[in-house]
């Protein structure tokens, strides 16, 4: 018993507390935090659905389905996200191979690395409670069996990434985005749908696509858990040739680090996915530039990974090229190319429904800048390294909440959309500044009590 | 029954491909209780893939090794006992954790209630022996060889009857040298078995019974050391005869 408790108390440690004098204490509040944060914004969302109005008709099977696939779709996304950011060098693979050499059972072993993912997705699991008791109020359903249905779908996107096949991280994301763009195919077929028995043949489907990637549970513990995607030692090819102009150097560093590499090729996977999905299902948005802000989102996503490929503190390159200024100027260069280039394919879906191309472009574009400087920002507060789990975490919630929150606090919905690109250029700028003064600081202070 | 146990480790047909580049072939090994063989080979050889496929880190594409007679990539618990790996990697261990917390984690996952506070003392012992005190310091502050220290103390502490050294000597300095090895030599003694890599000659010949020497993934020799070096003069001028060779 006490060695469960020894193991589990080192999983915490290894996977939410870093660089931190007191570790196990630091990764309860850590945790405590995280679980708090997500309770309270699963309150302001249910506050704001209490004002929305929403139909109370539907039947509660269907209501069960979405709540799975909305749990499936968040959890994958966001494990996924994470799981890139594995290497053979990463704090979490260390302690799993230690583990391996332990006189443990296979299913002690199983449970102690599939402890610290479970955490973080009982962390969305909280987050989603309160607006499901909402919903549950409003719509008439069964508040347990939303609930439940919520948490499978999350651990169904887990699920997903632990699949003994395929192998590679950017395979299990183009199956775990295949099997969204699917999953919307059928939805939309829901709604057109009289037929009781023909509905309830469609949810099974989508309830059965869904729920088959629990196998990887089992696999996983059949075969041992491969969280580590990377060949152990593997040799790492010069990726891109030394001709590209040299402030273009931090673009080169993201290409060679495996990790960011990795997080790049999923977000990419997302979006050329949602993108062909969007041309697929011949939707016609009334609002395209509300689906821009996936984009975003996913752009968010990798920049909040890009600033742990360097030292957290005074990295060598901050001294030997151009000091302080010079290393966020070339943080903001690269991580606004790759941001373009992921929203890329989600821009060139859905521009011809816009009214105006011209607005809508620069739309885009300052949205692409500012998901780039919001996952920056928070990518240089928390420094998230290989296998981080908790920093990764929280600079990843920390970019998505930025991005989507800033709309509503700053009050962006008072004008057209159209207008809107001034309102994110000047929160653009406002970001980049607070990265540089986040550096600043962190040099200044650095040695110091 | 009796006859298996008396081998330690057997290596059968063993093929691990550590990456598209590299793969290592060992047709078989064995070895015996009470002896000290060394791995020796140049840089990118196979020692540490060899190594960490006995430990059962690596699982094999082919072939098997057994740990007294029993698969080593299972995860069977009487195996991973009998087993100490004292790895040449600095960032095996967990840097938040003191040394004494470690320690007293890898005793609760090892010990039962009967030899907790023999392994405890054990590790006490061992700390003593190789002139470690920073117990209550956390272990990613440690310098590198108090790091190996610690690695050493956390292979032994459960009194292994296998066991496994990357590199003893790095980062160690000249007096824990002598003590890690008058550790590993008393094992030997008691009958323990000891594979040791090394791309250290002079020190594989000082120690070693037997030399398994390996280039490009493959043993290109297995022979007891007072033998080479009755042959060739000594350990190093016998590797430089198969290194031009190989060339």
């Amino acid at each position: 018993m006490q060695s469960k408790f020894l193991l589990f108390r080192t999983m915490l440690i290894v996977n939410f507390s870093k660089h931190t004098v007191r570790p196990f204490a630091n990764a309860v509040s850590r945790l405590s935090v995280a679980f708090f944060i997500a309770l309270s914004l699963g309150l302001i969302t249910s506050s704001a659905i209490k004002h929305a109005t929403l139909p109370n008709d539907l039947p509660p099977r269907l209501i069960m389905v979405i709540a799975l696939a909305l749990g499936y779709i968040l959890g994958g996304f966001v494990m996924l996200a994470m799981g890139s950011s594995q290497t053979t060098q990463s704090r979490g693979t260390v302690f799993q191979r230690i583990l391996k050499t332990l006189p443990l059972t296979r299913l002690t072993q199983w449970g102690i690395i599939l402890a610290a993912p479970l955490l973080v997705l009982g962390v969305i699991s909280t987050f989603g409670l309160s607006p499901i008791v909402t919903l549950s109020r409003i719509m008439n359903f069964n508040v347990y069996a939303g609930i439940l249905s919520w948490s499978i779908g999350l651990l169904a996107g887990f699920g997903c990434l632990i699949l003994h096949f395929p192998k590679t991280l950017a395979l299990k994301g183009l199956l775990f985005a295949i099997t969204v763009s699917i999953i919307l195919v059928m939805f939309d077929k829901v709604l057109s749908i009289q037929n009781d028995h023909d509905l309830n043949l469609l949810l099974m489907t989508i309830c059965g696509t869904i729920l088959v990637q629990l196998v990887g549970f089992w696999q996983s513990y059949q075969h041992g858990i491969v969280l580590l995607q990377d060949k152990v030692n593997a040799e790492e090819k010069q990726l891109i040739p030394t001709v590209l102009p040299s402030n273009a150097w931090f673009l080169v560093k993201l290409w060679r680090n495996r990790r960011t590499r990795n997080s790049f090729y999923i977000v990419i996977v997302l979006s050329i996915t949602s993108a062909i999905s969007i041309v697929l299902r011949h939707k016609n948005f009334e609002d395209p530039y509300s689906i821009l802000m996936f984009g975003a989102i996913l752009s968010a996503m990798f920049a909040c990974d890009v600033r742990g490929v360097m030292r957290r503190n005074i990295p060598p390159e901050m001294v030997l090229l151009k000091g302080t200024k010079g290393i966020v100027r070339a943080e903001l260069v690269a991580v606004f190319w790759c941001s373009f280039i992921i929203g890329l394919p989600i821009f060139m879906a859905v521009h011809s429904m816009a009214t105006n191309p011209l607005m809508f472009a620069l739309f885009f574009l300052t949205v692409q800048l500012f998901s780039a400087t919001a996952g920056l920002l928070a990518s240089t507060l928390f420094v998230p390294g290989a296998g981080d789990t908790g920093a990764q975490f929280f600079s990843a919630a920390l970019a998505t909440i930025t991005v989507l929150g800033l709309p509503k606090f700053g009050h962006f919905s008072d004008v057209s959309y159209d207008a809107q690109f001034s309102y994110w250029l000047m929160a653009s700028i406002v970001l980049c500044v607070a990265v540089y003064v986040t550096e600043l600081i962190r040099r200044r202070h650095y040695g110091r009590a | 029954m009796r006859r298996r146990h008396r081998i330690m480790l057997t290596v059968d047909g063993l093929r691990v491909r550590r990456n598209s580049k590299f793969e290592l072939n060992i047709p078989f090994l064995n070895l015996m209780p009470g002896t000290v063989t060394c791995v020796v080979g140049s840089n990118g050889s196979g020692k540490t893939t060899l190594v960490e496929s006995i430990v059962g880190l690596l699982p094999p594409k082919e072939g098997v090794v057994r740990i007294s007679g029993y698969e080593a990539h299972l995860d069977i618990a009487e195996v991973k006992r009998a087993v100490g790996y004292i790895p040449d990697d600095d960032t095996w261990i967990i840097p938040e954790l003191t040394a004494r917390e470690y320690f007293e984690l890898l005793v609760s996952v090892q010990s039962n209630e009967s030899n907790k506070r023999l392994m405890l003392k054990r590790s006490r012992e061992l700390a003593e022996e190789l002139m470690f005190i920073s117990f209550d310091q956390q272990l990613g502050q440690l310098s590198h060889g108090n790091k190996k220290k610690v690695q050493i103390i956390a292979g032994l502490l459960h009194d292994p009857h296998f066991i496994v050294v990357d590199e003893l000597r790095n980062g160690l300095d000249p007096i824990a040298i002598i003590q890690a090895e008058n550790l590993l030599k008393r094992k030997q003694m008691s009958g323990s078995a000891i594979i040791a890599a090394t791309h250290d000659l002079w020190w594989a010949e000082r120690f070693a019974d037997d030399i398994v020497m390996i280039q490009r993934g493959y043993i290109v020799l297995r022979e007891e050391t007072k033998h080479i070096v009755s042959k060739s003069g000594s350990l190093e001028a016998r590797f430089m005869e198969l290194y031009d060779y190989a060339k």
